[in-house]
C-alpha cells in the first residue's frame, strides 16, 4: 500500500508531463502563447496535490512537489517553472492552516521556491534548443534540490537537531530517489515520443569530454572528503564517549572519597541521579556485580543480565555492548570493592559524527554540483564559444568567401589564432591572385598569337580588284575556338573558311590552331575541295582522344569564272547577298569535322554575279542573347542583310553594320561565345 | 538542367531538361557513366531548350562508346532539331 502510493507519487509528474507534452505537440495547445504559464499552474496543482495527499509518516510527507517544479521548467519554459514553484511554495506554507504538518514547514517552502529559482536559471541560460537535459542530468538536477530541501530541515531546525536528524535520516534517499528519478523518467518519456536517439552529450564533443573528466575529477573530491571527514569524526566522537565516560567516573570516584561515603545509601545516590550526556548513566554494582543502584526492579540482579562484562582485563578500558536492548560503550572502574560502570548509548556517543557527516555530504554535493555548473559555464564562455567562432569563421572561408575576418577575442590565445588564420587567409589571397595574374598575362600572350595567326590585314589584296575580303574575330574568353581563314590557293582560286571548335577557352584554341593549319595545308595541295575536307577530317579524327569536333564550311572561288564550290560540314549556312536577294545556303555535305573518320564530303557549287557577296558567321552571331534571354537569330540576320541600305555597303563595312546590330541588340549582355564572321565580296 | 536516369536491364534511359551547355554537359558525361553491359542508350529531350556544341560532343563521345550498340535521341524540339541537321549529326545519330 505504501509502496504504490510512493509509486503513485513519482509517476505524477511523469505522466503529467508526458500528457502535457503530447497535447502540445498534437493539439493546438502548442502554438497558445501563454502555454507555458499554463503549464505552471498545472504542475502547480500538481505540486499542491503532493503536499496534500503525500505519503505521511508522521515526521515528514513523502512528496514530488519539486520534481513536478523542475519538469514544469524543463519542459515548458522558465516561467512554467517559476509559476509553479510559487503556487507550490506558498500552498506548503500555508497549508498547516489546514492540518499539513507543520514540521518541515519552512524548509519545503523554502526548497520549492529553490527548485523553481534553480530550474528557471538553468533552463534559461544552460539549456536550448540543441542543447536539451539528458536523464542523468535531469536525475541530478532532481537529487540537488532534495539534498538542498534535506539541509534546509537542518538549517531550520538548528534548535532541535535531534528531532531533525531523525526526518533526516528517515526519508533523505527516498525523497532523493523519487525526485530525481520522477525528473529522469519525465525526460525519457518525453524524448521517447519524441522519438529521438539521443541528442544531449555527443561524446564526441569538448564540452562532454570536458564535462565527464570535470565529473569523474569531483567524484574522487567528493569521496576523498567525506572520506576524511568520516574517519575523523568518528575518531572523534570515539574519543569524546571514551572522555566522557571516563571523566563521569572519575567524578563519581572523586566525590565517594571527598566525602567519605561507604555506606551502600551514600553510593546509591551518587550513581542514581547522575546523567551522562542525555541518555548515558551510571550504574553501580558490588564485588560480584549485582546491581545495587536504579529503580526496584534492578537491584540484586547480576550486570552481566544485562549485557555488562564486569572483568579486571576490561577494566577501564571502553567497550561496546547492547545493554538493556541499547547498543551503547561502557567503560568500568572500580572503587572501594564497588563496580562503577559509565554508559553511554551509541546513538548519542555517535551523533554529532553523523550529523557532521551528513551535512557534509549534503553541503558537499551542493558545492560541487554548483562548481560543475559554474566550471561549465565558464569553459563554455572562454573556450566553447570561441571555437565555434573560429571553426564557423572558416567554415565560410571554406565554402568561397576569402573576404571573411576572424575576430574572436576573448583572450590572448583565441586572439592569436584569429589573427594567425586571418594573416593565412591573406596570403592565400594573394598567392591566388598572383597565380591569376600570372595566367592573365599568359592568355594575354596566348590571345595575340592567335589573333596574329588568322589574315589581319585589311584590305588583303590590294592590287586585285576582283575580290575583297574582311573578317573579325571576337573571342569570348582570352582565347577561343572559332576561326576564319582566307587564302589564295593558286593565281586564280580563292579559299575562305570559317569555323568553330566545340567548346571555349584554351582546348578549343588548341584544336582550333591544329584544325586551321590541316585545313591551309591540304587545301594548298589537293586540288578537289571536297577531298581537302575529307582529308582535313580523316587527319583531324586522329589522336582526338577528347572528342573535340568543329563545324566548318569551306569554300573555294574560282575569281575567272566566279564559281564558288563549297563543303558545309555541319556549320551554320552562311548569306548569300546579291542584289535582288538574300538566302542562307543551307545544303550540307557531311559531319561536323573531327566527328567520325571515312566520311565522304560532297561539294556544292554557286555562280556568283559581279557584286555579291558571301556572309560567312559563327553560331555567336545568330545565338547572341539580350537581357531577356531572347536569341538573335538567323531571321534577325537575313532581315538585316536584306535592308536595301546593305546593298551597296563594301565587305567590311557590312561586316561592322552585323556587328553594330548584334551588339545592340545584346544590350551590354555578357558575351557568351565567340563571334566570328566574314565577308567576302565579287566585284 | 536536370537528369533523370531510367535503367531497363541493358537499356539505359536519360532523361534531359534544360540547357545542355559547356558548364552542363559535364553533369550528363559523368551521369552516363561507364557503358558497361549496356546496348541501348537513349537520350530524351522533350524538354530540352538549347544544345550547344559542348552537348554534342558528350552525344558525339557516347555515340563512340556504346560501340556496337545504339544511340537514339528522341523527342527533339525543332530548334534543336535544326542543329542536329546542319552539323550533320542527324545523319550518324537515330533522331526520332
Amino acid at each position: 500500500m505504501l509502496v504504490i502510493k510512493l509509486v503513485g507519487m513519482t509517476l505524477l509528474p511523469v505522466i503529467l508531463s508526458f500528457f502535457l507534452h503530447l497535447l502540445k505537440k498534437k493539439t493546438s495547445f502548442g502554438n497558445f502563447a501563454h502555454s507555458d504559464i499554463v503549464a505552471g499552474v498545472v504542475f502547480g496543482a500538481a505540486a499542491v496535490i503532493c503536499t496534500e495527499f503525500g505519503v505521511d509518516t508522521g515526521l515528514a510527507i513523502y512528496n514530488t512537489r519539486d520534481a513536478s517544479v523542475i519538469c514544469a521548467g524543463l519542459f515548458f519554459g522558465w516561467r512554467a517553472s517559476a509559476l509553479a514553484a510559487v503556487i507550490g511554495s506558498v500552498e506548503r506554507f500555508l497549508a498547516p492552516l489546514w492540518g499539513v504538518g507543520v514540521y518541515t514547514r519552512w524548509a519545503c517552502s523554502i526548497a520549492t521556491a529553490c527548485a523553481g529559482i534553480f530550474t528557471s536559471l538553468i533552463v534559461k541560460y544552460l539549456f536550448n534548443e540543441e542543447n536539451q537535459p539528458s536523464p542523468t542530468q535531469g536525475f541530478s538536477m532532481g537529487a540537488f534540490i532534495e539534498v538542498f530541501h534535506m539541509l534546509m530541515v537542518f538549517v531550520t531546525h538548528a534548535n532541535d537537531i535531534h528531532k531533525a536528524f531523525e526526518v533526516v535520516r528517515q526519508c533523505s534517499l527516498l525523497m532523493i530517489l523519487m525526485n530525481a528519478t520522477a525528473v529522469a523518467l519525465a525526460i525519457l518519456c518525453i524524448d521517447f515520443s519524441n522519438g529521438k536517439k539521443q541528442i544531449y552529450g555527443d561524446t564526441e564533443k569538448l564540452s562532454f569530454k570536458f564535462g565527464y573528466g570535470l565529473a569523474i575529477a569531483m567524484c574522487i573530491g567528493f569521496a576523498m572528503s567525506i572520506s576524511f571527514i568520516s574517519i575523523l569524526q568518528k575518531r572523534i566522537s570515539d574519543t569524546d564517549a571514551r572522555t566522557l565516560l571516563a571523566s563521569n567516573i572519575e567524578d563519581v570516584k572523586q566525590e565517594i572519597l571527598a566525602t567519605n561515603k561507604t555506606s551502600l545509601f551514600d553510593m546509591r545516590n551518587s550513581a542514581t541521579y547522575r546523567h551522562i550526556g542525555t541518555s548515558g548513566y551510571l550504574v553501580i554494582t558490588d564485588v560480584s556485580g549485582n546491581l545495587i543502584t536504579g529503580s526496584k526492579e534492578y537491584i540484586g540482579r547480576n550486570a552481566s543480565d544485562f549485557g555488562i562484562s564486569i572483568s579486571s582485563a576490561t577494566r577501564s578500558e571502553m567497550q561496546r555492548a547492547s545493554i538493556g536492548g541499547v547498543d551503547s560503550y561502557y567503560i568500568h572502574d572500580v572503587l572501594n570493592g564497588f563496580n562503577i560502570v559509565a554508559v553511554l548509548p551509541v546513538d548519542e556517543a555517535k551523533f554529532s559524527n553523523r550529523i557532521s557527516v551528513y551535512v557534509s555530504i549534503f553541503m558537499e554535493l551542493l558545492v560541487f554540483a554548483i562548481l560543475f555548473i559554474m566550471l561549465n559555464a565558464l569553459e563554455r564562455t572562454l573556450i566553447l564559444k570561441n571555437v565555434d567562432k573560429v571553426n564557423k569563421g572558416l567554415k565560410s572561408i571554406t565554402s568561397g568567401d576569402l573576404s571573411v575576418k576572424l575576430d574572436v577575442n576573448g583572450n590572448k590565445e583565441f586572439k592569436s589564432i584569429s589573427e594567425s588564420i586571418n594573416s593565412t587567409v591573406d596570403k592565400l589571397e594573394q598567392l591566388i591572385d598572383e597565380a591569376n595574374a600570372r595566367m592573365d598575362e599568359e592568355l594575354l600572350l596566348a590571345k595575340r598569337i592567335q589573333q596574329d595567326s588568322l589574315p589581319c590585314v585589311f584590305p588583303p589584296f590590294p592590287n586585285r580588284q576582283d575580290v575583297d575580303v574582311y573578317a573579325t574575330m571576337q573571342t569570348a574568353k582570352q582565347v577561343g575556338g572559332d576561326f576564319y581563314d582566307f587564302f589564295f590557293a593558286s593565281k586564280n582560286k580563292l579559299y575562305i573558311v570559317i569555323a568553330d571548335v566545340s567548346g571555349k577557352g584554351i582546348p578549343a584554341a588548341l584544336f582550333m590552331m591544329k584544325s586551321k593549319t590541316i585545313i591551309r595545308n591540304l587545301a594548298e595541295t589537293e586540288a578537289d575541295l571536297s577531298e581537302v575536307v575529307s582529308k582535313a577530317n580523316n587527319e583531324l579524327c586522329e589522336n582526338n582522344e577528347m572528342g573535340m569536333f568543329v563545324t566548318s564550311w569551306v569554300g573555294c572561288l574560282d575569281t575567272d569564272t566566279g564559281i564558288l564550290t563549297y563543303c558545309n560540314a555541319g556549320h551554320n549556312p552562311p548569306a548569300y547577298v546579291s542584289k535582288n536577294r538574300v538566302d542562307m545556303l543551307r545544303r550540307v555535305s557531311g559531319l561536323v569535322l573531327a566527328g567520325l573518320p571515312g566520311v565522304k564530303y560532297k561539294s556544292q557549287t554557286l555562280k556568283l554575279e559581279k557584286g555579291d557577296k558571301i556572309f560567312l558567321y559563327t553560331d555567336g552571331v545568330t545565338e547572341a542573347v539580350n537581357s531577356r534571354v531572347e536569341m538573335y537569330t538567323e531571321d534577325r540576320l537575313l532581315d538585316l542583310l536584306s535592308d536595301k541600305e546593305c546593298h551597296d555597303l563594301s565587305a567590311k563595312e557590312l561586316c561592322i553594320r552585323v556587328k553594330e546590330s548584334v551588339e545592340k541588340f545584346s544590350e551590354n549582355q555578357e558575351q557568351f561565345d565567340d563571334i566570328t564572321m566574314l565577308c567576302m565580296e565579287y566585284k | 538542367m536536370t537528369i533523370e536516369k531510367i535503367e531497363n536491364g541493358s537499356k539505359l534511359t536519360f532523361k534531359v531538361c534544360g540547357r545542355l551547355d559547356t558548364t552542363t554537359a559535364p553533369q550528363l558525361e559523368e551521369a552516363v557513366g561507364n557503358l558497361e553491359g549496356i546496348t541501348s542508350l537513349v537520350f530524351d529531350f522533350k524538354d530540352l531548350e538549347y544544345i550547344s556544341s559542348a552537348g554534342l560532343r558528350v552525344i558525339l563521345l557516347e555515340k563512340k562508346a556504346i560501340g556496337s550498340g545504339s544511340l537514339v535521341c528522341e523527342n527533339l524540339n525543332d530548334t534543336i532539331r535544326e542543329v542536329f541537321d546542319i552539323t550533320g549529326f542527324s545523319g550518324i545519330i537515330d533522331v526520332r
